[in-house]
């Protein structure tokens, strides 16, 4: 059930990914260095979470 | 030449004021919108059962998505959008409230709905900050969100099958990981000025918010020892 639930939620997104799919612009050098690093950081934060919680 | 220069520093001016209003009017819904969910969320959690939980939550979630696909988008440039906004996260608030309510009867419960919460709010108030003092383009982020989301789909409907706990928990973090991507990608088109409508920009913010923390809730409920 919360599987199926995930899955109509992401499909809910998919108009929006579409908009930007079409409307992207190139990445310039260090773009994509920032933005791991922006997401490595969110995923270390969820890390933190699941330590303070067990 | 000087006219000129005037002409261009107050036609950039004015965009930027545009641009502003659009942040500002979103930020502002979006706190609307969430507080509203969490009032629809508590109501639900005092009137549906636990038994019938899922199907209250699959019900709510299905018509929302309807109404945020079909008719969001058609009522977006009037004001009904601001009713079919309202309506469309109260009954994402009123879905999720049980599922809530069934962590929270949990031990521990009460601890993880509140990290949840806590940590959806600061990753999504981090992201957000990030993006709009940065004023970084992040729209090249656009092809792999579509990869990922397909990615993030199919693993889901062969987790169906194939109910693998651990496959479970890791879809759980990439979806966390998409929606961040999508919370820059929005917050940058904003703060540039792609995006002017501020009831889709809240529509596709809210999303976020909602399954950083559906997802967050999930992860820390099983590392909390309840699954």
């Amino acid at each position: 059930m919360a599987l199926a639930a995930g899955v109509l939620m992401l499909v809910a997104i998919w108009p929006r990914l579409k908009h930007w799919r079409e409307n992207k612009v190139e990445a310039q050098p260090g773009d994509w260095s920032n933005a791991l690093f922006v997401l490595g950081l969110v995923m270390l934060f969820v890390l933190l979470l699941v330590m303070s919680v067990q | 030449m000087a006219s000129r220069d005037f002409r261009t520093a107050s036609v950039a001016s004015l965009s930027a004021m545009e641009t502003n209003k659009v942040l500002k009017n979103t930020y502002l819904l979006l706190s609307a919108t969430l507080g509203f969910s969490a009032v629809m969320a508590v109501l639900s959690m005092s009137m549906v059962d636990a038994n019938s939980a899922g199907s209250v939550y699959m019900m709510s979630l299905l018509a929302s998505i309807v109404l945020g696909m079909f008719v969001l988008p058609r009522t977006a440039n009037s004001g009904a959008g601001l009713g079919v906004i309202f309506l469309v996260t109260g009954l994402l608030g009123f879905g999720v409230g049980p599922v809530v309510g069934m962590y929270m009867s949990a031990v521990n419960g009460p601890q993880v709905v509140a990290t949840a919460l806590g940590g959806t709010a600061a990753i999504f108030l981090g992201l957000s900050a990030y993006a709009v003092s940065s004023k970084r383009d992040f729209s090249f982020m656009g092809g792999f969100a579509m990869v990922g989301l397909f990615v993030v789909i199919g693993a889901m409907i062969a987790n169906i099958f194939l109910q693998i706990p651990l496959l479970s928990l890791g879809l759980s973090a990439g979806i966390i990981l998409l929606m961040s991507a999508l919370i820059l990608m929005q917050t940058s088109a904003i703060v540039r000025g792609g995006e002017t409508n501020y009831i889709m920009a809240t529509y596709s913010l809210y999303l976020s918010f909602f399954n950083i923390f559906i997802s967050l809730l999930h992860i820390l409920g099983v590392a909390g020892g309840d699954d």
